[in-house]
């Protein structure tokens, strides 16, 4: 397992864990990052932080750090 | 005697509408719904006990009147923002008949979730399933009777920029229907479920919600149970005994309804053809990419501020015009009358022509401003702002929806104060909230315009330049507002930076009418309202002080020779400083009370033209030194009396307010006194 953080570009994966707690986790939850999910990084932002990534069909974007609470699997 | 009872049994019927709710996703078309079944019968209330506002409207359908309230756009009920528990709070002890939930056909899977999750706590909602159209372009259509079957509610489908099935949601108010759906968890959660639903007793929220809720661990509800303490103790020894933490029932809970959504979805989704949403993809490589968007976002500021400076001249010209003519007209209509000349003097020269001032000056711009600030946000343009901008944002411990309160900010302060809601931590909304008068709103630009034009420009040159120079001047105060971020975070407002996850809708074609009248109605009615409220009484406190002698010397000039020193200190002089304080309910009237001054008049006079203005500045002490300061100050100094008022409101504290009072004021003030000093 690695971390959706590590991900490169236009490169697929799907959704192992989520670490990340309380009020983020559910966050994340309702946006659509649940085990299982499929999820592709799409773009960086200009200054290379956050990252936009496609999840159930839109565009979500995370900071590295609640990018590096989810652990996902390369498909 | 007919007519008659029906007139009777219509304010019968109004009394007692039909209350419902509308709620949804963000981004799904909630507000054009909203729009589309309530035309412009709307108003803004508070709900009781919350300081959100709320859109409410009414609209009738087959004889019954119906009050609609919006709630504000969340992705589930659970606590992650302010406006996730409002909606929650205000489904839950609201009486209402019916909530109609708003879906984003094109993303069914994850805008149903929310649907789901209010059927738990009533079963008299409406299901709408929006953006049919655009659905349809991306090749997506969706099977609306057997929707409606599996779930058992009502399910309408809905074009609203088109008006599409609009009508049919409002026959589906009247029908009966009450959902009997629920989510199935594992057995030994089921068990748990039941259990507790054993112990509680009736309190008009569904028994099994309430336990699935404690079981989770929410408190919220607690305030509708009775026998609170015997039952958190069950709640917890039940929990150890099975050991299950209050995480684990979460994310069963939350993995269930989207397990839920997704298998419905895939029963009623045809999809035709696999086709991508090219159309934002292309959009965002450039708008978000890594080469075009920060040019791109200059690009947009320069041309809002040009179109916003270009086009508000003629209106000023004609609206200040027509106050002229009706202050002349008013005043030979009092004269008539037997007031004293004084009374007639203060109200008119005094208050009146103040107001006319705020207003033309005022008025055009945000007319303009506001609407285009108002396309971009339904073309879905500022989230990517967001997006680009974090990074700056992240590194001063903050939030990258600050950049989008700064946007409304150059519109107003008072507005970008308000915007600060967007922003879901407590400490990340007062670092906006008191940063905000760091961006000069649209009341410093003429003054600002004048004093670039004269000293720096030149009287006949082109607005370009003035532009160029404008967003030069823009660029420094948003750096300044991310300085003092940086300072508050490091100082007063300690605390570790918030998580950032926003949603990137897709561009949408925006509706050019119905945003004009709407960013009209809703932001500069509002905004201007609130300035007409400070400009009347202050017009009658300048009009007073400009009034009354003491000696052959007005109070004005009394008071502006003893700030001499103090104004000569920070490179400006006495007058100046002493209109920056009497300017403080506008900031539109700063260099018109100085003027007023400088020409020792009785009240506010126009000036003639650009090169009047300058030698009358020259005559009276100004140098390139002196505009420099007053840009500066002007820039940085305590927001407007409406923008203090609605930070007050916001954070709920004089305490805040002073800090967002005196921090430009100083920063201003330092920066002066080192500009005099240095040249």
């Amino acid at each position: 397992m690695i971390r959706l953080s590590e991900l490169e570009k236009n490169e697929e994966c799907r959704i192992v864990r989520i670490f990340a707690e309380d009020k983020v986790r559910l966050r994340l939850h309702s946006l659509g990052f649940i085990e299982g999910e499929r999820i592709k990084r799409v773009r960086v932002s200009v200054l290379g932080d956050p990252v936009m990534y496609e999840i159930d069909g839109t565009y979500v974007a995370l900071r590295c750090e609640e990018a590096f609470l989810i652990g996902i699997e390369r498909i | 005697m007919k007519k008659e009872i029906s007139h009777i049994k219509e304010d019968i019927l109004k009394k007692d509408s039909v209350k419902i709710a509308l709620a949804g996703n963000p981004n799904v078309g909630k507000s054009t719904i909203f729009n589309a079944l309530t035309g412009l019968k709307q108003h803004t209330g508070n709900w009781t006990g919350k300081t959100v506002e709320n859109a409410q409207g009414t609209f009738k359908n087959n004889g019954t009147t119906y009050l609609l309230t919006d709630t504000p756009g969340t992705y589930s009920l659970e606590s992650y923002s302010e406006e996730e528990s409002v909606t929650r709070s205000f489904l839950l002890c609201g009486d209402i008949e019916k909530t109609i939930v708003v879906c984003d056909a094109s993303k069914l899977s994850r805008t149903l979730k929310l649907f789901l999750e209010i059927l738990q706590i009533t079963p008299k909602a409406i299901l709408c399933v929006n953006l049919i159209d655009e659905a349809e372009k991306d090749g997506i259509s969706v099977d609306i009777t057997k929707l409606s079957r599996l779930l058992g509610v009502k399910t309408i489908a809905t074009d609203a920029r088109r008006k599409r099935g609009i009508s049919d949601l409002k026959n589906a108010l009247s029908e009966e229907n009450a959902c009997a759906l629920e989510i199935k968890y594992s057995d030994k959660t089921e068990e748990m479920i039941s259990r507790v639903c054993n112990l509680l007793d009736d309190c008009g929220v569904p028994k099994r919600y309430v336990a699935t809720e404690l079981l989770k661990g929410n408190s919220y509800i607690v305030e509708k149970i009775s026998n609170l303490e015997q039952i958190r103790r069950e709640v917890s020894d039940l929990m150890k005994k099975e050991g299950i933490s209050c995480t684990e029932i979460r994310d069963e809970t939350s993995r269930a309804i989207s397990v839920l959504s997704k298998e419905i979805c895939d029963q009623v989704i045809i999809k035709k053809e696999k086709k991508r949403c090219i159309t934002t993809e292309k959009i965002d490589s450039v708008l978000a990419g890594r080469i075009f968007s920060v040019p791109c976002m200059l690009l947009f500021l320069c041309l809002i501020f040009y179109i916003t400076v270009t086009f508000a001249n003629y209106p000023s010209a004609f609206l200040s015009d027509l106050f002229v003519r009706a202050e002349n007209f008013l005043y030979s209509c009092i004269s008539k009358t037997s007031t004293p000349v004084w009374i007639n003097d203060m109200l008119l020269k005094g208050a009146f022509r103040t107001l006319g001032w705020v207003v033309s000056v005022m008025l055009p711009p945000m007319a303009i401003f506001f609407p285009l600030f108002t396309l971009l946000e339904d073309w879905g343009y500022l989230p990517r702002i967001a997006f680009n901008l974090d990074r700056c944002f992240k590194k001063c411990s903050s939030c990258g929806k600050q950049s989008l309160t700064m946007c409304m900010g150059f519109g107003c302060n008072a507005s970008g104060v308000m915007g600060a809601r967007i922003i879901n931590t407590r400490r990340e909304r007062l670092l906006a909230i008191i940063t905000n008068s760091f961006v000069p709103c649209n009341g410093k630009f003429p003054t600002m315009i004048t004093l670039i034009t004269i000293f720096f420009v030149g009287a006949y040159a082109n607005n370009i330049l003035v532009a160029l120079i404008l967003s030069g001047i823009i660029i420094i105060c948003v750096l300044t507002t991310l300085l003092m971020t940086k300072l508050l975070s490091l100082t007063l407002l300690k605390g570790e930076k918030s998580s950032f996850i926003l949603e990137l809708p897709p561009y949408r074609r925006p509706q050019i009418g119905k945003t004009l009248v709407r960013s009209l109605l809703d932001r500069t009615l509002l905004v201007l309202s609130r300035a007409i409220i400070v400009s009347i009484p202050a017009g009658i406190i300048i009009w007073c002080l400009s009034n009354i002698y003491i000696g052959d010397v007005s109070v004005i000039m009394h008071i502006s020779e003893l700030l001499d020193p103090v104004g000569r200190f920070f490179g400006l002089d006495g007058v100046l400083l002493l209109a920056f304080i009497l300017g403080l309910p506008a900031n539109e009237i700063v260099l018109p009370i100085a003027l007023m001054a400088y020409t020792s008049s009785s009240s506010l006079t126009e000036s003639a033209d650009m090169l009047t203005t300058h030698s009358l500045l020259v005559n009276n002490g100004w140098t390139y030194v002196t505009a420099i300061c007053f840009i500066i100050f002007s820039l940085f100094h305590s927001p407007c009396l409406t923008t203090l008022l609605t930070v007050k409101k916001e954070t709920g504290s004089i305490r805040w307010m002073l800090v967002s009072a005196l921090l430009p004021t100083l920063f201003g003030l330092t920066l002066c006194a080192l500009v005099n000093f240095i040249f």
